[in-house]
C-alpha cells in the first residue's frame, strides 16, 4: 500500500469509528497537519488547539473527502488549514512585514525548477517559479501564512483593489502553468 | 480608449481566479455566498475548485516542516472523541449513495460550510474485515454493525464485480443457511438487519457472491463466493 492508500484506508476505517484506525491516522498525519496550523498561528497553543478541532472533524466527518472529490491529504491539509485561517481572523493577528528581498522582481525557474516539474506533486513550485518572484510571494503569504488582501495591502503598501489585480492575475498565469 | 483592469474585477469574470480565491479565503462574505451558491449548479467549478485545492495543498506538504504536536494532545482529543457516542457519516452520506443528487449537493455545500448534518448516533459493537477468496481477486469490504439497532454498514475499499454480475451480501449464524441481506450497489450500504436476525451476531460470517443483475433468483447464494469474515466484537 503506499501511503496515499494507507492513509485513505484509515479514513475509511475512521469513518466506522475504528478508534485504532483514528489513533494510526493521528500518528501518521498530525505532525503535518501541525506544521500548516503552526504556519498560520505562529504559537503553538493556539495551533494545538485547531489541531484538536480539525481531527475532532475527522472522526465526525471522516467520508467527506469522497464527497467533494478530494485526495485524503488534500482533505485534511484544506480543513487544517482553513480552521487555522479562521483562527487566525479572528484573532485579528496582524500580518507580518514583507522583506523587501521577497519582491524584487527576479528570476525565470532555473533548472531546479525544471527538475521538481518532474515529480506530480512539485508541480505547483515549478509554477510559482514561473511567476515573478514578489507575486509567487503573494501567493505564499495568501495560503501557507493565510493572509488576506487586507494583509496583504498592510504588508506592501499597496493599494487593496491593486493587490487584488495582481494577485487574480497570477492566480490565473499559475493556473494555465498547472494545466499545461 | 485606454483599457484599465477593473479595480474590482466581478465574480463571474474569470471563475478559476474565483475559485482559487475561494480556496485561498480571500473573498468577502457576500463573495463567498454568492460563489458556493454557483458552486452547487457548476460541476466545472466544482472541479475547478478540487484542482485548486490539490495544488495548494501540495504546496502546504512541499515547503511546510512538520511538527510534533505535544503529546497531552492527543490524550485530550481522546477523551474529548471518545467519551461520548459520534455521528455516523454514512447516515448523511446515504442520500448520496442513493443517487439522489440534490441531496448530494445539499450535503456538498453542509461540508463545503462545515455544517453538521443531524444524525442519529451509530456505536458498532461488531466488525469484520471480509477477505477475498481465491476468486475474489483483490475485492476488500469492512462490516461494522450496531447490534443494538441492527443497523450494518458495509464499505468496500476495493474491488469489483465481474463484467454483468452484482455483489451480494449473506449472513451466516452458526450452522443457518445463508440469509440474503441484499445486492450491494456502489462503495458503501447503510442496512438494517430484520429484526429476527439480530441475535447471535458475534462470531456470525458475512460473505459476498456474485450474483446475477438483481441478485440471487433462488434466496441462496449461486455464484462464487467472493470474500468472507467473521464479526467479532470491537
Amino acid at each position: 500500500m503506499t501511503p496515499l492508500e494507507e492513509i485513505e484506508d484509515l479514513l475509511a476505517r475512521v469513518a466506522m469509528a475504528d478508534r485504532r484506525a483514528f489513533g494510526k491516522l493521528y500518528d501518521r498525519t498530525s505532525a503535518k497537519l501541525f506544521g500548516v496550523c503552526l504556519r498560520v498561528l505562529n504559537d503553538r497553543e493556539e495551533a494545538e488547539e485547531v489541531l484538536q478541532e480539525v481531527f475532532v472533524t475527522v472522526w465526525n466527518k471522516a467520508d467527506s473527502y469522497r464527497v467533494n472529490g478530494l485526495s485524503p491529504m488534500t482533505w485534511l491539509i484544506t480543513i487544517t488549514r482553513n480552521r487555522a485561517v479562521d483562527r487566525r481572523r479572528a484573532r485579528k493577528l496582524p500580518p507580518a512585514p514583507i522583506e523587501t528581498a521577497d519582491l524584487v522582481p527576479d528570476r525565470r525557474p532555473g533548472p531546479e525548477a525544471a527538475a521538481m516539474a518532474r515529480s506530480e506533486q512539485a508541480r505547483i513550485l515549478a509554477c510559482l517559479g514561473e511567476l515573478p518572484r514578489a507575486r509567487a510571494h503573494l501567493v505564499r503569504r495568501a495560503y501557507l501564512d493565510g493572509d488576506s488582501y487586507a494583509d496583504l495591502a498592510q504588508a506592501t503598501g499597496v493599494k487593496l483593489n491593486t493587490v487584488r489585480t495582481w494577485l487574480r492575475r497570477s492566480l490565473i498565469s499559475l493556473r494555465e502553468c498547472l494545466s499545461r | 480608449m485606454s483599457r484599465k483592469p477593473p479595480s474590482n474585477p466581478p465574480p463571474g469574470g474569470a471563475p478559476s481566479a474565483d475559485a482559487a480565491e475561494y480556496a485561498l479565503g480571500l473573498m468577502t462574505e457576500n463573495e463567498r455566498a454568492e460563489f458556493e451558491a454557483r458552486l452547487v449548479e457548476d460541476a466545472d467549478l466544482r472541479a475547478e475548485l478540487a484542482a485548486w485545492q490539490t495544488a495548494l495543498a501540495d504546496l502546504a506538504e512541499s515547503e511546510v516542516a512538520p511538527a510534533a504536536p505535544s503529546p497531552q494532545l492527543r490524550k485530550r482529543l481522546e477523551a474529548q472523541l471518545f467519551a461520548a457516542p459520534r455521528a455516523s457519516l454514512w447516515q448523511s452520506l446515504w442520500p448520496y449513495a442513493a443517487g439522489g443528487v440534490a441531496a448530494a449537493l445539499v450535503l456538498w455545500a453542509a461540508v463545503a460550510s462545515d455544517l453538521l448534518l443531524p444524525d442519529t448516533p451509530l456505536r458498532p459493537d461488531l466488525r469484520s474485515e471480509l477477505a477475498a477468496t481465491p476468486e475474489g481477486g483483490n475485492l476488500s469490504v469492512l462490516a461494522a454493525v450496531d447490534s443494538a439497532t441492527g443497523r450494518l454498514e458495509i464499505v468496500r475499499l476495493d474491488g469489483a464485480p465481474p463484467e454483468g454480475r452484482v455483489f451480494e451480501l449473506w449472513l451466516i449464524v452458526g450452522d443457518s443457511a445463508p440469509v440474503s441481506l441484499g445486492v450491494l450497489e456502489g462503495d458503501t450500504a447503510l442496512l438494517d438487519l430484520p429484526e429476527t436476525r439480530r441475535a447471535d451476531l458475534a462470531g456470525a460470517t458475512l460473505a459476498i457472491s456474485d450474483e446475477p443483475p438483481g441478485g440471487s433468483p433462488t434466496g441462496a447464494p449461486t455464484g462464487s463466493v467472493r470474500a468472507a469474515g467473521t464479526l467479532t466484537a470491537s
